[in-house]
This record gives C-alpha cells, sequence and structure tokens, in this order.
C-alpha cells in the first residue's frame, strides 16, 4: 500500500454509485458489492485512488456499482488491463474482478500468468459455477455431474477446476476464500488481500439462485478453514488439494516479491496523454 | 475526461450501452442518443489529407487499399516507364465516405479500375453503393492467398478493351 489511507469519514455506503444493481433478486453478488464497500472504508481509501476492473459477466457489472474509477472491459481480459493499470500508475489500488467463467475459461490464460507475474493488486472472483448471463451452461468450476443445461445433458463428465490449486502453483502470493454468505467476513478477507503485497486471489462463493438455487445451501456449507493461513507454499499445497471447497479465511500469505517495472514516463494533464494519439 | 487519482472525477468506462453519464443503459433513447453521438464523432473528426493516398495524374484512376496498394503501385511505375500516366488513389479511411474529396481526386478521369484482393469483389461493390465514380469502371478482385500481382494490374490496364 504505497498511497496512504487518507479518508477516515467515509462509510461504506459512500463507496456506492447509487446505481441499482440488475442482479437477480438473492443474488450473491449484492453481498460481494457490500463487501467490497466494507473493505474500502476499512482501509479509508480515497475513492478517487482506487480502479475496479472487470470482465464481462453478472459480476462484471459491478464497477458501474462503486463510486471509484471503473473499467468494465472485455471478456477474460480484465487482469491484463488491471495489470496495465497498476504498472503504470503504482500509487492505485487496483482490484480486478469477474465471474468463474471469465476468469478460469475465457480468460484463464490470464489468470495463471497474473498469477506468476506477481504485481500488487487483487483479484476477487465471484464463483456461482454457472455461466448465468447467458442463461445457465457449465463453467469450468461446475461439478462433472452437473446436469441441468440443456447443453450437458449428462453433466460435463470433466473434472472441475480448482482456482486456488492453479493460483499456487501459477505463484500467487496470497490465496484466500470468502463467502457472500458472510459479506463481515468476506469484507476482513478483502481488506487482507489489498493489504498484501503482490498478486492477491480472493475466491468468492456467491451463489447463482436463478441457475443454480442449490446453492442457497451454501450458506450452511461453508465454515471457517480450521487452521491459520500458511507462509509455506508446499503446506498450502496439501491444504488445497485437500480442501473440501467450503474453507473460509486466509489460506496463503507467500513473501514472492512483487513485480513493478520502473516508470518510464507520465503526463500531467489528459491532454497531453490524449496528444500521443493524434495523428 | 478524468483519470483515476483526480478526486471528484470517478466513473465507470462501460463497454456497455450508457447514458450520457457513463451510466449502463438499455433505454432505447439512450441507445439512439449514443448512436448519433458516435456517428457524428467519426463524422466530424477531422481526418486531413490522411483519408487516401492520392499520387500521379492522368485520365485513368486505379482505386484500392490496404496491401493491394504495393502491387498496384509497381504496376503503375511500369505505366509511367512507358510513358501512360495513371493516377493512384489508394483509400485508408473506409468509413465515414468521403464524396468530396473523392470527387476532386477523380477530377477528369475517364476510367477507373478497382483493384482489391477479394473474391466477390466487395469493395468495388461498397464504392458503387457509397460514390459516385466517373467514366467506365472496371473491377480487377483477386482472391487470396497469393498477392496480387503487378503484371495482373499492368495487363488490365493496358488491354482495357478486352476485360
Amino acid at each position: 500500500m504505497e498511497r496512504a489511507e487518507t479518508s477516515p469519514s467515509l462509510k461504506a455506503r459512500d463507496y456506492k454509485s447509487g446505481l441499482k444493481p440488475v442482479w437477480c433478486p438473492g443474488c450473491g453478488d449484492f453481498s460481494v458489492l457490500q463487501a467490497v464497500t466494507k473493505a474500502l472504508a476499512e482501509l479509508a481509501l480515497a475513492p478517487e485512488d482506487v480502479a475496479l476492473v472487470s470482465g464481462i459477466g453478472c459480476s462484471s457489472r459491478l464497477p458501474a456499482y462503486l463510486d471509484v474509477y471503473g473499467f468494465h472491459a472485455v471478456h477474460g481480459r480484465a487482469l491484463p488491463v488491471a495489470t496495465g493499470l497498476k504498472i503504470s500508475r503504482p500509487e492505485l489500488t487496483v482490484l480486478a474482478a469477474g465471474g468463474d467463467g471469465d476468469g478460469f475459461s475465457i480468460g484463464g490464460n490470464h489468470f495463471m500468468h497474473a498469477c506468476r507475474r506477481n504485481v500488487d493488486m487483487t483479484y476477487i472472483v465471484m464463483d456461482n459455477q454457472v455461466y448465468g448471463m447467458t442463461k445457465g451452461q457449465a463453467s469450468p468450476t461446475t461439478d462433472p455431474e452437473w446436469d441441468k443445461s440443456k447443453l450437458t445433458p449428462d453433466g460435463t463428465q470433466i473434472s472441475a477446476y480448482y482456482p486456488l490449486v492453479i493460483a499456487l502453483a501459477s505463484g500467487a502470493n496470497f490465496i484466500a476464500r470468502a463467502s457472500s454468505s458472510d459479506p463481515n467476513g468476506a469484507a476482513k478477507v478483502i481488506v487482507d488481500a489489498i493489504r498484501h503485497p503482490g498478486f492477491s486471489f480472493v475466491h468468492m462463493l456467491s451463489p447463482c439462485v436463478t441457475f443454480r438455487p442449490e446453492q442457497r445451501l451454501w450458506k450452511k456449507s461453508v465454515h471457517p478453514a480450521p487452521v491459520a493461513a500458511t507462509k509455506d507454499p508446499a503446506v498450502a499445497a496439501r491444504r488445497l488439494m485437500t480442501d473440501d471447497n467450503f474453507y473460509l479465511g486466509t489460506l496463503y500469505e507467500g513473501s514472492r516479491k512483487p513485480y513493478q517495472p520502473e516508470l518510464i514516463a507520465s503526463v500531467d494533464l489528459p491532454s497531453e496523454l490524449e496528444a500521443g494519439f493524434l495523428l | 475526461m478524468t483519470l483515476p487519482g483526480m478526486p471528484g472525477g470517478q466513473y465507470t468506462a462501460d463497454g456497455l450501452e450508457h447514458n450520457p453519464l457513463g451510466n449502463p443503459s438499455s433505454r432505447a433513447e439512450d441507445h439512439s442518443a449514443q448512436l448519433e453521438k458516435r456517428k457524428r464523432k467519426l463524422e466530424q473528426f477531422e481526418y486531413g489529407d490522411h483519408w487516401a493516398s492520392i499520387e500521379g495524374s492522368g485520365e485513368t484512376a486505379v482505386i484500392t487499399w490496404g496491401s493491394s496498394c504495393g502491387p498496384v503501385r509497381e504496376a503503375l511505375a511500369l505505366m509511367a516507364a512507358e510513358g501512360i500516366p495513371t493516377r493512384l488513389v489508394a483509400i485508408r479511411l473506409l468509413l465515414p465516405i468521403q464524396p468530396e474529396r473523392l470527387a476532386s481526386a477523380l477530377k477528369g478521369v475517364k476510367r477507373v479500375l478497382v483493384v482489391e484482393q477479394s473474391h466477390g469483389a466487395q469493395f468495388h461493390l461498397y464504392l458503387r453503393a457509397h460514390y459516385d465514380l466517373p467514366g467506365e469502371v472496371k473491377s480487377l478482385a483477386i482472391p487470396g492467398p497469393l498477392m496480387i500481382r503487378p503484371d495482373a494490374v499492368y495487363h488490365r490496364l493496358t488491354h482495357w478493351e478486352e476485360s
């Protein structure tokens, strides 16, 4: 955190834009919005010093609902945009957000390399194990037996993707899981993720009540991780591979040095930036 | 336009259709207003001389674009070597159309050959849909993957009546 935490008087609601979300009633993403605003208030960050970049999908609608600088990017491409922003403007607090399809399928390659690059930013993936915006198809994290989509009437029959294991193997410096059913706990995880140097990955369980109504029961399945976060990647690997997918809290805190190239140029005014694009 | 770090300037740059404040909107009137705004931006932009490369003179002109410009230039050099001046109009800006500028570039032209790398001659059809081309207009459309060769353009120009 290079930028001082400067806005002690702001409440969580002050970080909301006031726009009404388009999400279905009961969607977990409402609570994630709540958790993000609580985290920003807890950190007392000036709204103008926070940038949130998202991909495409239900959860990627998040930036417009916050009163911070937002960029609703291209499908699966939140991470490269956020990476570029952070390395050119290291003083900003950069967040990236999206869903499981956007982050692990369309943007799967970016996810791996963002973990590997270890730029100091926080990536929140709202995982509901389904493509909700396109009306309910299996995503990378969908259980292989889930047969409720006409596209996969017998289930995908392909084992699900384990984002936390992939994140660890790829080099993420902070790995945590949170649940929309516990916005206060989720806010705390997001605070810790933002404070931790390097690439922080927050796996956010956020039910799709429309296409995966059974996920309403997730709130009964989640539980705090039985042991404290480890700093040892080997221990973390074992834990994450034997995890029941419902452990909440910080699971791994690495100590790799974040990637931050030396800045080579800057401009003082937007007009100077725009001048570079003139014919 | 504000940049991150400027207090009070927070907004979301959204790829979704939006209202003038930048907020996502699915309202038909917002969509129409933004379509008009984007069209106006493109139409009112001052493209200057960058809309096309115009070279040479003469009563015959070749209109082309993109990667076909190179072989066309070579063909016109062959023509010039034989003392037959030919004009080149290599269009860089397909939209918005520039009818006055193209008319000016083709002033005095009696024959137009439209050269393009395509099977369906869509560039030729596009030009005919949007512009009144002067004189006799012919098309030389050759599909890829092999590049158009200068001699194909040269042959069409020097055997105009046969094509």
